[in-house]
């Protein structure tokens, strides 16, 4: 542990991505993981135990153990905790979805902004090796002028607090749209015009939408599919889920299909066959990048802007499943 | 059955070529404005005549069917020829360019008192009939999202394609097949919307994206896309109970390298002892001759354009298009 590592915390284990998280802090030299809060007491001290850190039933205590916490409750209490974080100037790395609604993405930006502390949002896809090859083929123009995307993030139904409104703020549409929103702003350099959607509540009886597609229109007149659906069927599916682009460009095509690097197994021991990966772990890169940053006093790699404008794309889609009408995307 | 074959291109040899592998099918005839080497070569092996003009086909009392294998916008007068005429009647898909053109066609045939069938092979392939299938018997439950793409290269091998005024683009001449089989598999369509590149216009390209939103609930997603070098087709079909998917290059039983032709290879499944087409027209044959109907009829035919149109209008206006109760 060198004397300039970041002590960071993590507040809630609620997200499962905590667990990466935690296990890159506990790994990466640049880090110290300086304590968790959690607002379920026994996840929080189990996470503790296993990564050796500090449990603090009160979150202002972790808050003033450390230089960086990063938020992985669930969606609707990122608001809240990011802007307790601001307030006692800690520096913020939040989970995706940045916010439920783009009003409450709008307000943790302002607040990080006016404590002058880094808020950052957690879209690891970006730290795929194949996401950046696909982007450096964007940006030169080996693919020609860019027509036609279409995306996929699919996944199995997460369970638990995710399919609770009152705690995820929708379903598969608000779990799912953000990863490949990002993507797209982060590789073609252009912002959301419109978008259409449609959503519906098909697998599960649950209180939020299930599935869904999306028909975005790009600033720069890419035309993008989006299915952000949790259809793979949870007790037989043989991997969580996927991240793919497809490209159509004046002068080819280029697929990338990210978590694509897994083993088969088929195994008595599980009638289940299982997809099991051997790709990079994304989020120790991210994680990595993050504390680079702050330790160079630079901005966060992945804003809270770029959370906000994949959160204003989510309100728009939701509000045009409602309407079945495409709704011009509103910035700030 | 004696059967002439209208249009001697590609699709039209290759009908021919098919039908005439159908016990007691005889190909007699095969007509076009513009005879190609290959279409003389392959009349002779089938020992059938070259003619003209359709209309020198049409007066030919010897035939009893005909098959159109003509650029879209040529079907509907026709297919009412052929049906004044008194032949039955094969029509390539799409039915026809237009939903009247396509209404006057089953009139026409109606009054007429002969058959006319719609050519949506993608019925007959056993991927998606199979798919079909096991959707029917519940095994993925409840169907949620269904996802459809059909990717291959701009039709070089005749100028009308690239004419969305003759051909209707890729919506009208790629889409439309998985629009009938969502139909087929979902039933009717509430609304559709569409993303593509038809209205822009682009020289030897073209591409759209369709959302459908049947009125059974279930979601769907057609790709037709002709900006690819190859040609893929994907099927995905998710459901409360589980999920099915095929494409075409997973299942390829057969992968030879000598000497590829110049067209596009991979169109049709491997390794089937019974091809789809043969399957398809060896079902119409059927019917014509008093068996029961296809698995797809002329009226499918239309409300799959009906579909394919909706989508085209989406595209244009930038607005979803709702369809009126069939």
């Amino acid at each position: 542990m060198s004397h300039t590592a970041l002590r960071v915390g993590i507040a809630s284990f609620a997200h499962g991505h905590a667990n990466s998280y935690a296990a890159a802090l506990h790994s990466l030299p640049e880090a110290v993981l300086a304590g968790v809060w959690d607002d379920q007491q026994q996840r929080g001290e189990q996470a503790a135990a296993k990564y050796e850190t500090t449990f603090h039933p009160q979150l202002d205590a972790l808050l003033t153990s450390c230089d960086a916490i990063i938020v992985a409750a669930e969606n609707t209490h990122h608001h809240d905790l990011v802007l307790r974080a601001a307030a006692a100037g800690v520096h913020v790395l939040c989970e995706k979805p940045l916010a439920t609604t783009a009003a409450a993405a709008r307000a943790m930006v302002q607040a990080c902004k006016t404590a002058n502390v880094q808020l950052g949002t957690a879209f690891p896809v970006r730290y795929s090796p194949t996401v950046r090859r696909l982007r450096e083929m964007v940006r030169t123009g080996a693919l020609g002028k860019t027509l036609m995307v279409r995306a996929t993030n699919r996944g199995t139904y997460p369970g638990g607090w995710f399919g609770d409104p009152q705690l995820a703020g929708g379903g598969a549409l608000m779990d799912h749209i953000v990863h490949v929103a990002d993507l797209l702003r982060w590789i073609w350099g252009s912002e959301f015009r419109t978008v259409y959607a449609e959503a519906a509540t098909r697998y599960y009886e649950l209180p939020v939408d299930d599935c869904g597609l999306l028909l975005i229109t790009m600033e720069d007149g890419v035309v993008v599919s989006l299915d952000p659906s949790w259809s793979r069927p949870a007790q037989s599916f043989p991997t969580w889920g996927d991240v793919t682009m497809e490209v159509t460009g004046t002068a080819g095509i280029a697929a990338i299909d990210v978590f694509a690097q897994n083993v088969e197994l088929y195994s008595n021991r599980n009638i289940r066959a299982r997809l099991v990966p051997w790709g990079d772990d994304f989020d120790r890169l991210m994680i990595s990048d993050w504390l680079s940053a702050l330790q160079a006093g630079k901005p966060a790699p992945i804003s809270g802007e770029d959370g906000l404008r994949a959160v204003e794309l989510v309100e728009s889609a939701y509000h045009s499943a409602r309407t079945h009408l495409p709704v011009p995307i509103e910035r700030d | 059955m004696r059967i002439g074959i209208i249009g001697a291109g590609g699709m039209g040899r290759y009908q021919a070529a098919t039908i005439a592998r159908i016990a007691g099918m005889h190909v007699v005839a095969l007509a076009d404005a513009e005879i190609a080497p290959a279409a003389r070569t392959l009349a002779t092996q089938l020992g059938a005549d070259i003619l003209e003009s359709p209309a020198a086909l049409l007066a030919r009392p010897d035939i009893d069917t005909v098959v159109i294998c003509t650029p879209t916008d040529t079907h509907a007068q026709l297919a009412i020829a052929a049906a004044q005429a008194g032949k039955h009647i094969f029509c390539e898909k799409p039915i026809a360019r237009t939903l009247p053109e396509a209404e006057a066609m089953i009139a026409a045939a109606d009054h007429a008192g002969v058959k006319l069938a719609v050519g949506h092979v993608v019925r007959y392939f056993p991927a998606y009939a199979s798919a079909r299938d096991l959707i029917q018997r519940g095994e993925i439950g409840t169907p949620g999202i269904a996802r459809a793409t059909r990717l291959t290269a701009f039709p070089q091998r005749s100028s009308w394609y690239a004419d969305s005024v003759r051909s209707g683009g890729v919506a009208l001449d790629v889409m439309i097949h998985d629009f009938d089989w969502m139909r087929w598999t979902f039933g009717e369509v509430e609304r559709v919307y569409t993303l593509g590149l038809t209205p822009a216009q682009i020289a030897g390209r073209d591409a759209a994206m369709a959302i459908l939103r049947f009125r059974s609930g279930a979601i769907g997603y057609v790709e037709g896309n002709w900006c690819y070098n190859d040609f893929r087709t994907s099927l995905e079909v998710s459901g409360s109970d589980g999920l099915i998917r095929t494409d075409n290059k997973s299942t390829v039983t057969e992968a030879v390298t000598i000497d590829l032709p110049q067209e596009v290879a991979g169109l049709l499944p491997d390794g089937l002892e019974e091809g789809p087409y043969q399957t398809q027209f060896r079902e119409v044959a059927a019917w014509i001759q008093g068996g029961p109907a296809p698995r797809h009829t002329a009226q499918d035919g239309l409300e799959a354009l009906r579909l394919a149109l909706a989508a085209t209008e989406s595209m244009n206006t930038g607005q979803p298009v709702l369809l009126a109760d069939a």
